[in-house]
């Protein structure tokens, strides 16, 4: 009992030693752009209703988009959408913005919900490239 | 029976633990996101690209040009590559954990003298089932700038419109460089004027965008006139005369 309330002591006095000491901490980091997916096997795509894709984002830049596309470059049967605007189809010219973060970011979660375009048959097996990249040249 | 509950809330704690690490674990990144040199026959940079998921990944690497919309967004054509950018390696397995630097070298220098582009890396996991599958895709940006003596800095302003009750004017990058484009405008007419700074957009050379100038919300119909001042690296690049109608 007494090496835990001397344990807990201890630790009560660690952030009052850490302000006392307050000092500023810098350095610099190469930058870095990373994708984290938690799923990469989302399964059989419903008739009706979605599937999530759920994403983390790391950028050093100021701003980074995040944009799905199709593997394959013909027309595509999915469409795909963040939060609730408006599903754009994944075969766009130019990649279909879902999200554009307007800061650098460090694990920044988004959920990308897919779902069958009206009418359209899905392949047995399709890849859908999540991309983050930066939103200018 | 308090030993037991312990043991199952340490057990419960211990499980927390485990699953917030694997939540937390990262994926596949690049480093620098950014890669920069000056256009000359030979010249290299590297980059890093580090599978830190939980996963194999089969890793693709291609050097795009950037296809870029009007509104200036860009994204890498995925149906061209860069002839005059050699990569090595550009196919590779990447194990959980690994890392890889791939060697990015401009073989020769185009006519333009500067080279924008995009590296765009693919990352499969090796196993693939059927449904849905999803994949890592990062695009960074890959910069071969002129050499100092042969900076060009050259725009064209088109037709001026509104959309959005926004002014907007084409603007071509005639130039060699991706220094953001913007400036200035000054609006006059029967509704009184306004005036106000162009929020900078990077153009890639040869490419057109819909440059966002003001607000036309609250104005008066009628005909105006705009004086544009298009700015690039902190020079005033040309100035034009635009008339325009609000409706």
């Amino acid at each position: 009992m007494r090496p835990l309330v001397l344990a807990a002591l201890a630790l009560a006095v660690i952030p009052a030693v850490a302000q006392a000491q307050d000092s500023e901490v810098g350095g610099n980091v190469p930058s870095v752009l990373e994708l984290a997916l938690n799923d990469v096997s989302l399964g059989r795509l419903p008739a009706s209703g979605d599937l999530t894709a759920r994403v983390r984002v790391t950028s050093t830049t100021n701003r980074t988009a995040l944009s799905a596309v199709d593997e394959d470059r013909g027309r595509s049967p999915i469409e795909a959408r963040i939060g609730s605007s408006a599903f754009q189809p994944l075969d766009l010219s130019i990649d279909p913005l879902l999200a554009v973060f307007r800061r650098p970011v460090a694990n920044e979660r988004a959920t990308i919900r897919l779902r069958r375009r009206s009418g359209a048959r899905v392949p047995s097996s399709t890849t859908v490239l999540i991309t983050v990249s930066p939103d200018g040249p | 029976m308090f030993r037991s509950l312990a043991v199952l809330g340490a057990a419960l704690a211990t499980a927390a633990v485990v699953a917030e690490t694997a939540s937390a674990a990262g994926g596949l990144s690049v480093s620098p996101s950014r890669l920069e040199a000056t256009a000359r026959s030979g010249a290299s940079g590297t980059v890093t690209i580090t599978n830190s998921s939980t996963r194999k990944l089969k890793v693709t690497v291609r050097a795009r040009p950037w296809r870029q919309a009007s509104s200036g967004t860009v994204a890498a054509n995925r149906s061209r590559t860069l002839g005059s950018v050699r990569l090595s390696p550009s196919k590779f397995t990447l194990a959980r954990g690994a890392s890889r630097t791939v060697t990015v070298t401009l073989r020769r220098v185009p006519a333009r003298r500067s080279l924008y582009g995009a590296l765009d890396i693919l990352g499969k996991p090796v196993k693939r089932r059927n449904g849905i599958n999803v994949a890592y895709r990062l695009v960074s940006s890959l910069r071969f700038n002129p050499a100092a003596g042969k900076r060009k800095l050259r725009l064209s302003a088109g037709a001026a419109g509104s959309s959005n009750r926004t002014l907007t004017v084409k603007v071509k990058n005639r130039g060699n460089t991706v220094d953001p484009v913007g400036g200035t405008v000054s609006i006059t007419g029967p509704g009184g004027g306004r005036s106000g700074g162009i929020r900078p957009v990077g153009v890639v050379p040869g490419k057109t965008v819909k440059l966002k100038l003001l607000s036309l919300s609250g104005m008066r119909k009628g005909r105006y006139t705009a004086a544009i001042t298009l700015a690039q690296a902190g020079r005033n690049i040309v100035s034009v005369t635009r008339h325009f109608r609000i409706r």
